[in-house]
């Protein structure tokens, strides 16, 4: 494997030497109307690399404002949004939504020697299932040239596969997940964040078929913080390697301590219930080794 | 410093002062605009009053002679016939936007900062254009140390809630990565959320003369790094010399 791919898969999966990660996706205020974890970004991003955040992902311009947070070895990994869509604003019935998307618009951005160039270890693009061929042509075309890209410069692509639109329905949700993130993988995908599919059973499957590291995204913000934990601890009983969630922690009372619950289940073997309570009783055998990295 | 903070430091004075840019640029789409018919002949007075002037790559090839006691010049690097209305002589069919400039030829011409229009509101793909544009002219001025300020302009017929809009226009334009934001008054509430998430410079264009000095006023309040003024400011309802004499006045106020 090419060093620097190897040293940057390292640095986000391998930071406590048991290849799980727990990383923050704060790029919301690229692409969705203005909510308070957006209006806040910096207190939210110190908050959680105060908790000892693994990754956090950020718009390139966010890359650049908050470049000091990932300085040196016990910074977190950034992971820079690569791709732009305007998926949160597509139709009108929500009423926050201040300029109302027809049509789902997606396109790169940013090559990956210019994520590189802004200190990523690693960026993320999506591939969109279910809305028209146009726009799954188009994304199948634009992960081809990330993977081609990162490939060169040594930097890992997290794909994120998303089933969105019209083909999309309540018995097929999780087939078109689990076949998205085949195919991006298919494509080169070096890891993958994914939605969960709502069991352990299913994710698992989709994890196994995966064949990458397989992070778990949250979605909407949860009813608290006990259900995001439960999400989680489900993840990693599926095998996932760890999660990379958006509003469930920046808009969580206590991101700081939401991401210590987080890391605690990946990193120390917790059970929610020890997450929550903040000790473990010590019981070496509990302790679930972490999925070695695929390369 | 490095060269871009000393390139802002040209538009926005340090803290006591703020800054008043002027936008003239719209003779790129609007022709020759009311007052201007000789750019640089009629900006000659106004000049020194002013932090920054904004031009078409063309006009600022023109305006020579300058001095140090004059304002910076930046260029705009977009063109766009939104500015246009169904009474032009060449009325848009379509929402267009085209860039005309990029930052190394914005450098080669001596500009202090590149100017974007962030147009919202119009056909998906020219928001989408827009932002690509934005971090691209960003992250080559990064390179170069130029200033990129984006003008967000949510004018188009699919805005449902103008104050919002704007807040999601100076959002796009901050995580685009541009030094400067330059932002409509969208309300009072939307301006305090603007204030809030604003981490660059921000400057206020306000929505009318009339409103001007309230706008102003709350702006300054919240931190605003100065005034922008568009080509409404021109012509005859404010000749050149009545709105040097406003300029010098929001300097003595804000100083």
């Amino acid at each position: 494997m090419d060093s620097g791919l190897s040293a940057r898969l390292e640095r986000l999966f391998n930071r406590h030497g048991d290849g799980r990660a727990v990383c923050v996706a704060a790029d919301h205020g690229y692409m969705s109307d203005v909510t308070p974890n957006v209006v806040n970004l910096r207190s939210i991003a110190e908050a959680v690399v105060r908790g000892g955040v693994d990754g956090i992902l950020l718009s390139p311009g966010q890359a650049i404002r908050l470049a000091s947070l990932f300085r040196g070895r016990d910074g977190p990994a950034l992971i820079v949004r690569a791709d732009w869509m305007n998926m949160p604003r597509l139709g009108g019935a929500n009423v926050t939504n201040a300029v109302p998307q027809r049509h789902l618009f997606h396109q790169k951005v940013l090559t990956a020697e210019q994520a590189l160039k802004l200190g990523a270890t690693a960026i993320t693009i999506y591939l969109f299932l279910g809305y028209d061929d146009r726009v799954e042509a188009a994304g199948i075309e634009s992960c081809a040239h990330f993977a081609s890209e990162c490939r060169k410069a040594g930097l890992p692509c997290i794909m994120e596969p998303l089933a969105v639109g019209g083909h999309v329905n309540g018995t097929n949700i999780v087939d078109l997940l689990t076949l998205g993130a085949r195919m991006c993988v298919e494509l080169g995908a070096n890891a993958l964040k994914i939605p969960y599919t709502g069991d352990v059973d299913s994710f698992a499957r989709l994890v196994s078929i995966a064949q990458v590291p397989v992070l778990v995204l949250g979605g909407e913000r949860l009813n608290n913080d006990r259900d995001v934990l439960e999400l989680f601890a489900e993840g990693l009983e599926a095998n996932c390697v760890g999660c990379l969630m958006g509003r469930n922690v920046t808009n969580a009372p206590d991101p700081e301590k939401l991401i210590r619950q987080l890391g605690k289940i990946a990193h120390e073997g917790y059970s929610v219930d020890e997450a929550e309570r903040g000790w473990k009783r010590e019981q070496p055998a509990d302790r679930k080794p972490g999925k070695e990295l695929e390369r | 410093m490095n060269s871009l903070d000393y390139r802002l430091k040209e538009l926005l004075p340090d803290a006591g002062r703020r800054a008043v840019l002027l936008d003239t640029s719209a003779g790129l789409s609007l022709g020759a605009l009311p007052g201007l018919e000789d750019f640089s002949t009629a900006l000659r007075r106004v000049l020194p009053r002013l932090d920054g002037l904004v031009c078409s790559p063309g006009q600022l090839r023109r305006l020579g002679n300058r001095t140090r006691a004059d304002a910076a010049l930046l260029v705009r690097v977009d063109w766009t016939n939104t500015l246009r209305g169904p009474a032009f002589p060449l009325p848009p069919e379509t929402a267009t936007r085209v860039s005309i400039l990029e930052a190394d030829d914005a450098l080669k011409l001596g500009a202090s900062g590149m100017v974007l229009s962030f147009l919202l509101g119009y056909d998906e793909a020219v928001e989408a254009a827009c932002l690509k544009a934005a971090v691209q002219l960003a992250l080559a001025g990064k390179d170069l140390g130029l200033p990129l300020l984006v003008e967000v302009c949510p004018s188009g017929p699919l805005v449902s809630l103008p104050g919002k809009a704007v807040e999601l226009g100076a959002s796009f334009a901050l995580e685009s990565g541009a030094d400067v934001v330059v932002v409509p008054h969208p309300g009072p509430d939307s301006l305090k959320t603007i204030a809030a998430m604003l981490s660059v410079p921000w400057l206020l264009k306000t929505t009318s003369a009339e409103n001007s000095a309230t706008e102003w006023e709350a702006a300054l309040g919240l931190g605003a790094a100065g005034l922008w003024l568009d080509y409404t400011w021109l012509g005859p309802a404010m000749p050149l010399a009545e709105l040097a004499d406003r300029v010098h006045s929001t300097h003595e106020r804000a100083g």
